[in-house]
This record gives structure tokens, C-alpha cells and sequence, in this order.
């Protein structure tokens, strides 16, 4: 029966009833996470920006008005603020699960590769490489390995010496760059 | 939810957490989005409020300063014989002040010890081609009560005049001024003396005393050093007479003489005035600029003790409404 109902029906019910949100939250959860990867290029942003996101929309869900328009848009405008945001201070606000006494998970390792398949290198190769020379050697060395040349974390570690951890830090702060480097060429796809 | 991404269940889990929190402290209320927005909304409702109570202290500041300022433009003077304290702007303090509406209340014209200085100004306006005669008329008008032109300046259109006259025709010299055209302006200001004529008579009084007790010793002194001494007080006892004297009859001169200024303008004649430019000086802007500066900060504290106990009142107001909603709201509906 949740499922039936339209987006903006589900906020409108999520005021008195919770699993009216949370059904929404399912039905929207992993597409808000590969639209944030896609324009971040970094799992652990992508990651956070999709909580932040949903912490937003559930503290303000009373402030939600069904104008005609698609409920998800409005979704969609929270993640676009946050994701400016993050832009424009190079962090992830956390005002929001602060408020709803929610904890700032860590993206889990095993999530990292998961995350990274939502979002599709292929049309980013080129502008990649490019980009690629801004970076610091560490940062490019770890993206070469990782992002061009597809090799799982461990073996990025040994070949750079490091920590798995360390290696997944290096490739995270890359895609980072990487995030702020490319935005302005419009390569990202358009949901 | 079970997805492939385990963030996704914790993150969901984390919401329904909070979905129980919340429920335990109330229903969702519209909380804003943007802090900054708010922020922005209250500065501008703080401004706002300044400039209102701006608004407020400068009328209310005005008001009272008009209620103080006495108004005597185009008002008639009456005619009259007397040379006693009238109304004004300037009155000397400890006489007691009157209002510019009260021109006849004169002290008694009997009271030689009475001293007012009167002065006049008037401001005509005359028809084209009126100026000439005006100014003949203003000269008659001085001479026929008893007094003269001081001091004039006419030009094509426009002109100045000062009158001298006796204190006792100043009423009666300021009606026939008001015959030869239109007045404009009426300022009559009086400056009462009295207690300073007092005080000078006084002093010369003991002055001259003086000097008559320093010519007796002068006539018994018998030594050279005694003369001497004698000498230089009565000196300083005369000098002392004579500028006491002297204040007396500046006094006396401006007490029984009173001074009208008239302006006589033709029509469509350009203010004298006007055509005075004169470039302002930084000093006199800076002097203006701190006196603007503590005028707006007067009347802003003036305005705020006015609207803040309105804003006491309206959040009041507003607190028991917004009570009884939320009340109304959280009732259960049947």
C-alpha cells in the first residue's frame, strides 16, 4: 500500500506517520546517492551528502507543500543546496543530523567499491586524465592505480607502500579534487 | 531496506531513530532550512524597528519643540503705551517667562526701576514698484513717533531698515509698520535688564560713597605717602564710576530706545539672502554632522521608549495566541 502512493503524498503523510517516510526514503535513497557520487566523484562525500540530505528533508518534511510538482524535486533541491554547499566550503555540513541527534557514519570499506560502481568513469576517462595532472603525485599515483587502471584497494596499498586505509584517503581526496576540478566543464551525466 | 550499500541501512536505521526521538517531543513542526535567511529576516526586522523608533522620537521631539517655541508670525500687536516686559524668545531669567500668545501683559508703566530692551522685526511685502514708498513711509512713520531711521539699505526691489524709537511707541510704531504692505514675519523679542540695571546702580552707588569718604581722607591727609595713597584710590574708585556709569547708559540708551528691523520685499523680488552664497566650511559640516549624528541617536532612544512597551504588549498578545493554537493543535480530533 506504501508503495502505491506518490512522493508527495508520502511527505505529506510522513508529518504524523514515520514509515511514510521511510518508504520514501527507500524508494529514493540509492538514486540520491549515485547522484551525489556521480557530481563529487568521492564515495565518502557522496556518502554524507546523502545523509545530510535526508536529515534535511526529514526535519523540514512539515514544511513540505504539495505545489503539483514532483515530490522527489524537492528532494532533489535539498541534495542540489548541499552539494553547493560542499562545494563552495569543501565539507560536508552536518547541521542537520546534529539536530536529529543522528550520528556522521564513516562510509563503510566495503562500501567504497559499491558506491564507485554507481557512478560511470567511462565518459569522465578523458577529462580524467587531464585533470589528473593537477593533482599531488601521492593523490595521482593512488587514482592511477585505483580509478584508470581498476585495481582493487590491497593491491594499491602494497604497490604504493601504504596502508589500505591510506590508500583509500589518497584516492578519496583525488576524486575530491577531481569533483572540484571537473565541475565546471558539465562532464558529470544529468540525472 | 536491503541494499546492496550497508550505508544506506544504517543511515536508514538512523532515521527511524530520530522519527522515534522526535515522536517523543512532539509533532513535526516546520523547522527553516536556511539559517542565514533567518538571520538575515531578524537583522532586517531589528532596522526596521530602529527606524521606526527614529520615526517616532523625531515627530514626538518636534512636537514638543513646537509647544515650547513661541509663534508670533502675523499675529496683531496691540497697540499700546507699554514699556514693560513683553513675550518673546528672549526674556531675561528670573523675571518669568510668557507665552508669544500674551502681548498685553505689560508690567506697570509707573516702575522706573523696570528695564526691558525691545526689539522688533518685521518682514513686508510690498506690490511691484511699492519700494519707494514704502521706504518714505517707514521714514515717516519713525519720525511721527518720536524716533529715525538708525541705519538702511535699499536696493531696486528690496530693501532694510533699521528704526530707533522710544520704548514707550514701540507697540504703537509696530501697528503703523504693518499698514504699509503685506507682513510676512513678525518676530518681537524683549530682554529684561532689570536686575542687572539694579545691580549696576548698586555698585555705583557704593562707588560714589567710596569717593566721597577717599575726598574726606584726602582732605585730612598730611603726609605725602597718605596723599598718595588717597590718590590712587580715588583713581580706581572713579574709574570704577565711570564704567559703572557707563553700562548704565548703554542700558539706558537700549531701554528707551527700542530697535525695529524692517525688510521691505516687492513682489517676485529674489531673496537677498539667497543670493548670498557663501561656501560652506568643513568645520561648520563637521559640527553639523555630530550634532545630526547624536539628533538621530536622541530621537531613536525617544521613539524606542514610546515603542517598546507597544512591542511588550503585541508579543504578549501574540504569545497567548500562538498558546492557544498549539493547544488547539495537539488536541485530539474526534
Amino acid at each position: 500500500m506504501t508503495e502505491e502512493r506518490t512522493d508527495a503524498e508520502l511527505l505529506l503523510a510522513s508529518r504524523e506517520d514515520a514509515e511514510a517516510f521511510a518508504a520514501f526514503y527507500r524508494r529514493h535513497a540509492e538514486d540520491i546517492l549515485r547522484y551525489l557520487a556521480r557530481r563529487t566523484l568521492d564515495p565518502e562525500a557522496a556518502a554524507e551528502l546523502t545523509a545530510e540530505s535526508f536529515a534535511e528533508a526529514f526535519a523540514s518534511r512539515a514544511s513540505y507543500r504539495d505545489q503539483g510538482v514532483d515530490g522527489v524535486a524537492w528532494l532533489y533541491g535539498i541534495a542540489r543546496h548541499q552539494l553547493g554547499r560542499f562545494f563552495r566550503t569543501g565539507r560536508v555540513d552536518a547541521t542537520a543530523r546534529r539536530r536529529l541527534g543522528m550520528p556522521e557514519r564513516e562510509l563503510p570499506p566495503e562500501d567504497y567499491e559499491r558506491v564507485e560502481e554507481l557512478v560511470d568513469f567511462e565518459p569522465l576517462r578523458k577529462a580524467l586524465v587531464e585533470a589528473m595532472g593537477t593533482l599531488p603525485e601521492q593523490q595521482r599515483a593512488a587514482l592511477q592505480l585505483r580509478v584508470l587502471e581498476g585495481k582493487p584497494y590491497a593491491t594499491v596499498a602494497r604497490e604504493l607502500d601504504c596502508s589500505e586505509i591510506s590508500a583509500r584517503q589518497r584516492v578519496s581526496r583525488g576524486l575530491r579534487h577531481l569533483g572540484v576540478a571537473l565541475q565546471g566543464t558539465q562532464v558529470v551525466n544529468e540525472r | 531496506m536491503k541494499t546492496e550499500i550497508r550505508y544506506l541501512d544504517l543511515l536508514e536505521g538512523d532515521l527511524r531513530r530520530a522519527a522515534v526521538l522526535e515522536g517523543a517531543q512532539g509533532p513535526a513542526v516546520a523547522t527553516p532550512r536556511r539559517k542565514s535567511a533567518n538571520w538575515l529576516g531578524i537583522a532586517a526586522g531589528l532596522v526596521g524597528f530602529l527606524l521606526i523608533a527614529g520615526l517616532v522620537g523625531g515627530l514626538a521631539g518636534k512636537g514638543s519643540e513646537d509647544s515650547l517655541t513661541p509663534r508670533i508670525a502675523g499675529k496683531p500687536v496691540p497697540e499700546g503705551e507699554a514699556t514693560g516686559a513683553g513675550p518673546g524668545p528672549e526674556t531675561h531669567p528670573g523675571v518669568g517667562n510668557q507665552t508669544g500668545e500674551d502681548e498685553q501683559a505689560t508690567p506697570g508703566v509707573g516702575d522706573d526701576l523696570t528695564k526691558i530692551i525691545r526689539k522688533g522685526d518685521l518682514s513686508i511685502t510690498l506690490p511691484r514698484d511699492g519700494l519707494g514708498r514704502a521706504v518714505d513711509s517707514v521714514t515717516s512713520i519713525a519720525g511721527e513717533k518720536g524716533g529715525f531711521v538708525f541705519s538702511s539699505s535699499v536696493g531696486e526691489s528690496a530693501g532694510n531698515l533699521v528704526l530707533r524709537v522710544p520704548a514707550s511707541r514701540f507697540d504703537a510704531t509696530v501697528t503703523a509698520l504693518r499698514g504699509i504692505g503685506t507682513v510676512k514675519n513678525v518676530t518681537i523679542s524683549s530682554q529684561d535688564v532689570t536686575a542687572e540695571f539694579i545691580d549696576l546702580n548698586a555698585r555705583l552707588n557704593i562707588a560714589v560713597g567710596r569717593r566721597q569718604v577717599l575726598q574726606g581722607l584726602y582732605a585730612k591727609a598730611t603726609t605725602i605717602e597718605q596723599t598718595l595713597r588717597v590718590l590712587n584710590a580715588l583713581d580706581d574708585t572713579q574709574l570704577r564710576i565711570e564704567q559703572t556709569q557707563g553700562q548704565l547708559n548703554v542700558i539706558e540708551n537700549q531701554t528707551s530706545q527700542s530697535t525695529i528691523r524692517v525688510e521691505l520685499r516687492e513682489e517676485g523680488a529674489p531673496d537677498p539672502q539667497a543670493q548670498d552664497v557663501r561656501n560652506p566650511s568643513i568645520g561648520g559640516a563637521w559640527d553639523r554632522a555630530i550634532a545630526g549624528f547624536f539628533g538621530v541617536i536622541s530621537a531613536v532612544v525617544i521613539g524606542l521608549g514610546y515603542l517598546v512597551p507597544i512591542a511588550i504588549f503585541a508579543l504578549l498578545i501574540l504569545l497567548v495566541v500562538t498558546m492557544v493554537r498549539r493547544r488547539r493543535a495537539t488536541s485530539p480530533t474526534p
